[in-house]
């Protein structure tokens, strides 16, 4: 049964880390042009293991901004892993602490995106450490052979193939499948307008005023229809 | 990037990730729940936007909104991954043989 739910979550995760390639690809290239090795390339995947703050970080240093802000923007844009670590804390408790801070370290918007729309309170615990695990050593697996494959070959994947589309297209799914009754689809409604007006802040952080304003607008709806169901 | 700023990024980002999730339960979190309960809905449709707006700038910008348009209704239709990768990517194909 358990063994099931790693096999699941690989399974599942797999076509999330085709399209997770082309990015560590990218991450890879950018390194080595901007004066890194190949093993630094590689370490800083391994150490950082986070696109988007790599691809910032490596951006920055390029323009040769100072070291503090550098860490600054990093930590800013990861910021969105402790709200997904809470979200996921409830399915993960069931195991030590050190393997938890090895999940810790696995964790990735992808792991977190493919994990959270399928997991449930009625499975058994082990399953949900177990499907999480799968989800996000495949993402990792991806993540370090991209920015090997990009700091040794270059970044370009053939522009026919379009192999990056499937990022968009992955969370699209992962969003519908999360989105289960109205004030999920209006949580969801409310995080989109509201990245799409604050698009111009840089390195995505958006995402975080996004979240939080599409959080408590479904809360708002929800409790609004309790009332109701309430009154009725 | 120095080795200082690449250890001092992993260890910070490290830091975050754990932050909850290696710590035991805390009082708060009960009263989080309702809140973190709606956090999937609300994240992934914000990650989806932020991905595809990345990439709007490119030649075929124009068919890969309206590609995300087309695996948008499929995944409203199907919930399932790999329908709407493959709606998706079909649409995007298609649309750039016709130019778009």
């Amino acid at each position: 049964m358990s063994d099931r739910g790693l096999a699941a979550g690989l399974r599942e995760s797999l076509p999330v880390a085709v399209s997770a390639l082309p990015f560590g690809m990218a991450v890879g290239f950018l390194a080595v042009d901007g004066g890194a090795s190949v093993a630094g390339a590689c370490a800083m995947s391994l150490i950082i293991f986070a696109g988007a703050a790599q691809i910032a970080a490596l951006n920055l240093t390029k323009a040769g901004a100072p070291e503090l802000l550098v860490i600054a923007v990093v930590v800013g844009i990861n910021l969105r892993f402790v709200m997904y670590g809470a979200s996921l804390a409830p399915f993960l408790r069931k195991v030590s602490k050190l393997r938890r801070l090895g999940l810790a370290y696995l964790l990735t918007d992808q792991a977190f995106a493919i994990s959270s729309a399928r997991f449930k309170q009625t499975n058994p615990p082990a399953r949900h450490v177990r499907y999480y695990l799968g989800t996000a050593i495949s993402l990792w697996l991806a993540w370090q052979i991209g920015t090997l494959l990009g700091a040794t070959l270059g970044a370009e994947v053939p522009s026919e193939v379009a192999i990056d589309f499937a990022a968009p297209l992955v969370f699209i799914a992962l969003a519908l499948i999360a989105i289960k009754d109205r004030a999920d689809s209006v949580a969801a409604i409310s995080a989109c307008v509201t990245f799409g007006a604050l698009h111009w802040l840089p390195f995505g952080l958006a995402l975080l005023p996004a979240t939080v304003v599409g959080i408590v607008a479904g809360r708002i709806v929800e409790g609004e229809s309790n009332e109701s169901d309430r009154n009725s | 990037m120095s080795p200082i700023v690449i250890l001092s990024a992993g260890l910070l980002t490290l830091l975050l990730r754990g932050a909850v999730l290696v710590g035991g339960p805390r009082k708060w979190e009960h009263r989080a729940a309702p809140y973190l309960k709606r956090m999937p809905a609300a994240v992934l449709p914000a990650l989806a936007t932020s991905s595809l707006l990345a990439q709007t700038g490119s030649v075929d910008g124009v068919a890969r909104i309206i590609a995300a348009g087309v695996a948008t209704a499929v995944a409203w239709r199907t919930r399932n991954l790999l329908a709407t990768l493959g709606g998706g990517m079909a649409a995007l194909w298609l649309l750039r043989s016709l130019g778009v």
